[in-house]
């Protein structure tokens, strides 16, 4: 069959036609493409909004799970946790080839998520999918946490289970052996205090409750020796992986994200890559953590008259605490003589608040009176 | 005439030298080639998003409007602020009340007054780090009033000995600063009783440390020098109000621990006895809830019985940089039944509570750590006495009085502008933003019409 001229071009404009439609649907799908929740920018600081504009933008415009996620956390870490809750459902739902969520990741994230939200039976719920997927590594701090959300529902004994489930993290058996007390059963609780002291001397929450287990046995030795243990010991074991989790997530996002650079770059000795990123973070209304340490790294470069100009910024957004006075005098000393009135004056007010030793040293070595 | 009509063979309009007359059939492809993109250009991008499905979770915030009967007057205006204690007191036993404030955010110890259309602040004391609360007593004997201040040495989480109790000896002239005790960890309350029964005022401290802490009695020897005694070894206490509890004429100490354990903590005083001995303490109370979030402890009569039962407010988060509203947070009665044994019952629900206080029309809460990303989020509800003066518990509607000023760590009420009805103090102690409905302290006078039946007042924050 002979295609004429006129079929052709028929069937050339169909086929421009087809294209054209498939291209309009695929326009329109675009257009009705998910929209991550929006926040109120306005009420963050420019690192924070910056971040999580960039963060939608990516989530919005061409995102799988990873981006979606990736929102979900850093709404989760600055509080937005309905916002972060749906970001992060919807994250597993756009998951594409190539994407690195793990199910049981995001599962974890929106346990987290409901738990700071005020929903511990959900929480429970959804730990419990993400244990049925978890490596087994992940599966202790998994048991933990339902057992946490357990005892936010006060049930004790389902708490107890969990945290056997745990098996061997420390904070679990931490946590069973308190119940064990709590619950009476002090004598059951005593051999996990020793096995945990035994693998660590140094936790005195462990001192503290062997002392009350030992009181409610009637060793009274033991409490009076452990309850002197508690207070001669100096870390904490981490009781909350909650608190924990979110705190370092946050240093991924924002400006805690750019807080903790600059914390690394000033520890590091990096002073200039540390004034150029806190710089940053200084806006109209800047953070007091921000504040201190980029007066503390201009102070350190020597640039002490910015220095001063910082430090005076802390007025009215913190309490001036007594190592604050402290750095003003040194500031202060250091801009020059005409400046050393106004330098003792600050070291003077740093010793009224608290009289540590670098403020009466410094009060001795310009002659003036240090308290007892 | 159409083409089916015509006659003959059908020319090709396009082999048709010189002719382009186009069928129907390729007009119309024609048309929809050009008009289908063109159409799709301009009406894509008008087309809404997808519908964004269910409502957002947004758990326990309690929302509402504010109360038109409660007129809001700043008295101290900050974006930031650590208040950190406030009370309605008689300063100078003039008959009129005045604010006795610690500010921890400028290290000192403010009294406010309310003039005819403003309010004035005084500093009292300055240079306290970190005060947590001011007790008004007559510590020496000598008929004036004296401030007795727990110092918290730092309002941050620290488990260092930088904790103080400062006595603020009234003189001629202002106050005299003695250090009362010293080289222990932080130091959120002190109260002040004659608990020997020797006729001079000895002092219960509560030392919150953060990892570890206790609780003391200090033993006046009646020319203010203290001998301390240990009742409790725990951290986190935060009140040590004192009463008698048990109606035997003496006065019995509680307090509530807050760090490790969620406890409430009876010492009942036994009228006899040496240094630690004079207590027999109790645990009142427990949760295995450790997430609670206990906030403080105000005796008050609330059931009418003769007895002094305690408000404790849960909603605590300090641990959290940001907080969210829980299902457990807000008043819990801990109702006295006599005999040392207690009943434990939900009153009230409001996220964050970190504050109650008794006022004649009622109980007001105050919440610190909200969702304050929620405009309408409460920040002072009511608890309005029971009906009648029922007697029965469980859990109340409480009235939102306002959703402004946010981050309120402490209540107090009393008569402040002498209309003879409880107005309604807040302060404000900022950690995490949003701060865009800040005020450090300010103050709620009463303008509704109905008064409350229940008028009687116990602590405060």
């Amino acid at each position: 069959m002979k295609l004429t001229r006129s079929g052709l071009l028929r069937f050339l404009l169909i086929g421009l036609l087809i294209v054209e439609l498939a291209a309009v649907r695929d326009a329109v799908r675009w257009q009705r493409r998910p929209r991550p929740r929006t926040i109120d920018l306005q009420a963050l600081d420019r690192a924070t909004a910056g971040d999580m504009q960039r963060l939608w933008r990516t989530a919005f415009d061409d995102g799988g799970g990873d981006d979606w996620q990736r929102l979900a956390e850093c709404y989760a870490v600055y509080g937005y946790f309905p916002e972060a809750l749906e970001t992060c459902r919807r994250a597993r739902s756009m998951l594409r080839s190539g994407d690195q969520l793990q199910p049981w990741r995001s599962l974890y994230w929106e346990g987290l998520i409901l738990d700071r939200l005020g929903r511990p039976r959900n929480a429970i719920e959804v730990f419990g999918e993400s244990l049925k997927v978890a490596p087994p590594s992940q599966r202790p701090t998994l048991w933990h946490l339902v057992g946490r959300n357990r005892l936010r529902l006060e049930d004790a004994h389902e708490a107890e289970v969990a945290f056997e489930q745990a098996g061997d993290l420390q904070v679990s058996r931490y946590e069973r052996a308190r119940l064990m007390v709590r619950t009476g059963r002090p004598r059951e609780a005593m051999p996990i205090l020793d096995k945990l002291l035994s693998e660590d001397r140094d936790f005195y929450q462990v001192h503290h409750l062997k002392a009350r287990a030992a009181e409610a046995i009637g060793e009274q030795s033991v409490a009076a020796t452990h309850d002197l243990l508690a207070q001669q010991t100096s870390r904490g074991l981490p009781t909350d992986p909650v608190v924990e989790h979110l705190l370092a997530a946050a240093d991924r996002f924002g400006f805690w994200g750019r807080l903790a650079d600059a914390r690394q770059m000033f520890q590091g000795r990096d002073l200039a890559g540390a004034i150029d990123g806190l710089r940053q973070l200084i806006g109209k209304d800047p953070h007091p953590a921000a504040v201190r340490l980029l007066s503390n790294a201009l102070l350190e470069m020597g640039r002490f008259g910015e220095a001063r100009e910082m430090l005076g910024r802390l007025h009215g957004q913190a309490a001036m605490g007594p190592l604050d006075w402290l750095m003003t005098g040194d500031v202060l000393e250091r801009l020059g003589p005409q400046h050393r009135d106004a330098a003792i004056a600050a070291w003077e007010r740093s010793s009224r608040l608290r009289p540590t030793e670098a403020v009466r040293a410094r009060l001795l070595r310009v002659g003036r009176p240090v308290p007892p | 005439m159409t083409e089916a009509n015509s006659t003959g063979p059908v020319p090709d309009p396009v082999s048709s030298p010189g002719s382009w007359r186009l069928s129907w059939l390729t007009t119309l492809l024609l048309v929809l080639v050009v008009v289908v993109p063109l159409a799709a250009w301009a009406i894509v991008p008008a087309l809404p998003g997808p519908s964004p499905g269910a409502p957002l979770e947004i758990g326990s915030v309690l929302t509402g409007t504010d109360d038109p009967g409660w007129r809001l007057e700043t008295v101290i205006a900050a974006k930031r602020s650590w208040i950190t204690n406030v009370q309605v007191v008689d300063l100078d036993g003039d008959g009129v009340n005045e604010i006795l404030a610690c500010d921890a955010g400028e290290n000192r110890i403010v009294v406010c007054r309310r003039n005819e259309r403003s309010w004035s602040v005084e500093t009292l004391a300055e240079d306290l780090l970190a005060p947590a609360h001011a007790e008004l007593v007559d510590l020496d004997g000598d008929s004036d009033r004296d401030l007795v201040v727990s110092l918290l040495g730092n309002i941050q989480p620290d488990d260092g000995a930088v904790g103080q109790v400062v006595w603020l000896e009234r003189t001629k002239t202002g106050f005299r600063r003695h250090l009362l005790l010293d080289g222990v960890r932080r130091v959120a309350d002190v109260r002040c009783g004659d608990l020997d029964g020797d006729g001079d005022q000895d002092l219960v401290v509560a030392v919150f440390g953060y990892a570890r802490g206790e609780v003391l009695w200090l033993e006046n020897d009646g020319q203010q020098s203290f001998t301390s005694h240990r009742l409790l070894n725990a951290p986190g206490a935060i009140h040590v109000p004192l009463a008698d509890f048990d109606g035997d004429g003496d006065l019995d100490i509680v307090t509530v621990v807050s760090q490790d354990e969620e406890e409430v903590w009876g010492f009942e005083n036994l009228g006899e006895g040496q240094g630690t001995a004079r207590f027999h303490a109790r645990r009142l109370w427990f949760t295995h809830n450790h997430d609670l979030g206990s906030a403080g402890l105000v005796p008050t009569d609330f059931d009418g019985d003769g007895d002094l039962d305690l408000l404790l407010p849960t909603g605590d988060n300090f641990e959290y940089r940001y907080t969210y509203p829980q299902p457990y947070h807000g008043c819990l009665l801990i109702r006295n039944d006599g005999n040392w044994t207690w009943t434990v019952e939900p009153l009230a629900d409001l996220g964050g509570t970190y504050a109650a206080a008794v006022g004649e029309m009622g109980i007001v809460l105050v919440s610190m750590f909200n969702a304050w990303h929620h405009h309408d989020a409460a920040s002072v509800v009511l608890i309005p006495p029971p009906a009648g003066g029922a007697r029965t518990g469980g859990r109340r509607v409480s009235r939102v009085i306002s959703t402004r000023p946010s981050h309120l760590a402490t209540v107090d009420c009393g008569d402040l502008d002498g209309d003879g009805r409880d107005d309604i103090v807040v302060g404000s102690l900022h950690v995490s933003p949003p701060f865009n409905r800040s005020t450090a302290l300010a103050v709620f006078i009463n303008r509704t019409d109905s008064r409350g039946a229940n008028s009687s007042r116990g602590g405060s924050r």
